[in-house]
């Protein structure tokens, strides 16, 4: 299963007044299983289109995406989300929201809930609740409920783009141990050139009118990335040569 | 909570900007410096122009500047109410008016819930019976009694219904517009876990327009208590209203009196426990907005 999710020829057009507008246009991508692949590109590249496609939770595209071996129809359990706002659901706690999505008895549903507030870094955060929290508390505690029903994908839309730069940073590098520590195929949808770097193994460059790739670059680097490295600052300034940014 | 701050400052916008900022300074000055003794103040002062009235109406009484036979003493007309209460007989009549405000409540609001949540569901639906409960909204319930009566005469259904019908009203229109203010996001939190509609219904949808979901029901059930005067008004055996048409009938105008100092004191009783219990299951949300 050298292709753990694979998009062939997927197009999707937004019905608007007058002519339709072209999110995605004959769009392919193979993710192998474990990989962590961002997708990065300005506003209306379709980036989010596309992870939206992926997750079944829009499904007005033609072409054809596969996750595991199977046709996405829908949502699916097996594929975990993670918004750009926390969406934690403000009547339950910290706890409670991790085990929104869990199908098991109380005793289970405890046991996990810890692991998972251990594996995100806020052990002893259970009982609070959503206000209570700072957005990147929140957005920790959104990652944990993805991952409560243990998906073998995981799909976050531009979850840090809110946050403020130190926030954000500190995520990154939790995110990073996350993935490596759970081996869950990971595709992360961001706009920040920086973030796209320190994060991807592959970084799949997106451009717009029409939403299409028009790179995808290998980030040979080692984890933990060194942010000010030469190495780094290659990447970067090559990323921004193909956005046409200097 | 990041959201809130943001429909915060969204709902602050414009209209925030165009205030005028010697005004917006004042009001700050007033909040934050003179809360806590203003606050005792005003809730002293509500008290001086009842207690007066009291007073006054009493000296009436007691000089003679007043028929008592039309205006009676307030001592009298506590006494009698006293009395009811010592006999047994005022427990027995509000236990007989709460029974027909609650019966009446739990079929009027349990249907509007049912409708609204439904409604609020699916397009078809509304479009099928929103008009039709729209049209319906304007006909004035009291003017129902006289129909009511005519064909239910004068037992228990022809109240209970009319009770029913002033609580569906409030607890349709808030359900509705609570379920198309929920954030989408929250749904597709459920949908990527694969939710049920049922699921998503007691799980995401209902939790989410609980507040205001309450807010419905508790003016619902202050409609419903108008209601049930009326209704025990047009013809009753027993209850609170019976009690004052008992009162009207042999012209004792202490009798009237009592009952409406105990339907006003129920009802208000009622309005306190119905915001505790409010305060208490959305405690998620008044944490955050209290003081």
């Amino acid at each position: 299963m050298s292709q753990f999710v694979s998009v062939r020829n997927v197009s999707r057009t937004f019905e608007g007044r007058g002519q339709g507008v072209t999110a995605l246009s004959d769009v392919s991508l193979d993710i192998r299983p474990g990989e962590f692949v961002v997708l990065v590109g300005p506003s209306g590249c379709g980036k989010s289109t596309l992870l939206r496609s992926i997750a079944g939770l829009d499904l007005g595209f033609s072409g054809e995406i596969l996750a595991g071996g199977q046709p996405v129809v829908g949502p699916n359990r097996s594929r975990g989300l993670v918004f750009q706002e926390a969406r934690l659901l403000p009547w339950l706690t910290a706890g409670g929201n991790i085990a929104f999505g869990l199908r098991a008895g109380p005793e289970e549903k405890r046991a996990r809930v810890g692991e998972l507030l251990d594996l995100v870094g806020l052990a002893g955060f259970e009982d609070a609740y959503p206000h209570q929290l700072s957005g990147g508390m929140a957005q920790r505690v959104a990652i944990a409920r993805a991952l409560a029903p243990r998906p073998t994908i995981l799909l976050m839309d531009e979850p840090f783009g809110a946050l403020d730069a130190f926030t954000r940073i500190k995520l990154q590098d939790a995110l990073r141990d996350i993935w490596r520590s759970q081996n869950v195929t990971t595709v992360f949808v961001t706009h920040d050139i920086d973030e796209s770097l320190a994060l991807g193994q592959r970084v799949v460059v997106m451009s717009a009118r029409p939403g299409r790739i028009s790179q995808v670059i290998e980030v040979d680097l080692p984890y933990p990335r060194d942010r000010v490295s030469e190495a780094f600052s290659r990447y970067r300034n090559s990323l921004m040569n193909s956005f046409g940014l200097h | 909570m990041p959201d809130a701050d943001k429909t915060a400052s969204a709902a602050a916008g414009p209209a925030g900007n165009r205030r005028d900022p010697s005004a917006s300074a004042m009001q700050g000055n007033r909040s934050a410096g003179a809360r806590a003794p203003a606050a005792l103040l005003r809730h002293l002062a509500g008290f001086i122009i009842p207690v007066l009235i009291v007073v006054v109406w009493e000296t009436a009484a007691r000089i003679g500047a007043v028929n008592t036979l039309l205006l009676p003493a307030p001592s009298r007309v506590f006494l009698t109410l006293g009395q009811a209460a010592l006999d047994g007989s005022l427990w027995i009549n509000l236990a007989y008016s709460i029974r027909r405000w609650i019966l009446g409540f739990a079929i009027g609001g349990g249907l509007a819930l049912f409708l609204g949540a439904l409604n609020g569901l699916s397009l078809f639906s509304e479009r099928l019976s929103d008009t039709t409960v729209q049209m319906l909204r304007t006909v004035p319930f009291m003017g129902l009694t006289p129909l009511l009566v005519m064909w239910f005469g004068l037992g228990e259904t022809p109240k209970v219904i009319l009770i029913a019908v002033a609580s569906f009203f409030p607890v349709y229109i808030n359900t509705l517009a609570g379920v198309r203010n929920v954030n989408r996001g929250f749904v597709e939190v459920g949908q990527s876990f694969e939710f049920s509609k049922a699921e998503l219904l007691l799980r995401v949808i209902l939790p989410a327009a609980l507040p205001e979901i309450l807010t419905g029901i508790r003016y619902a059930l202050g409609i419903a208590w108008l209601a049930l005067v009326i209704a025990e008004l047009m013809a009753a055996q027993s209850g609170i209203g019976y009690w004052l048409m008992q009162g009207r009938e042999a012209v004792r105008v202490d009798v009237v009196l009592a009952s409406l100092i105990v339907f006003s004191l129920a009802g208000k009783l009622m309005d306190v426990a119905l915001r505790l219990i409010e305060a208490r299951v959305l405690h998620w949300r008044n944490a955050f907005s209290g003081s």
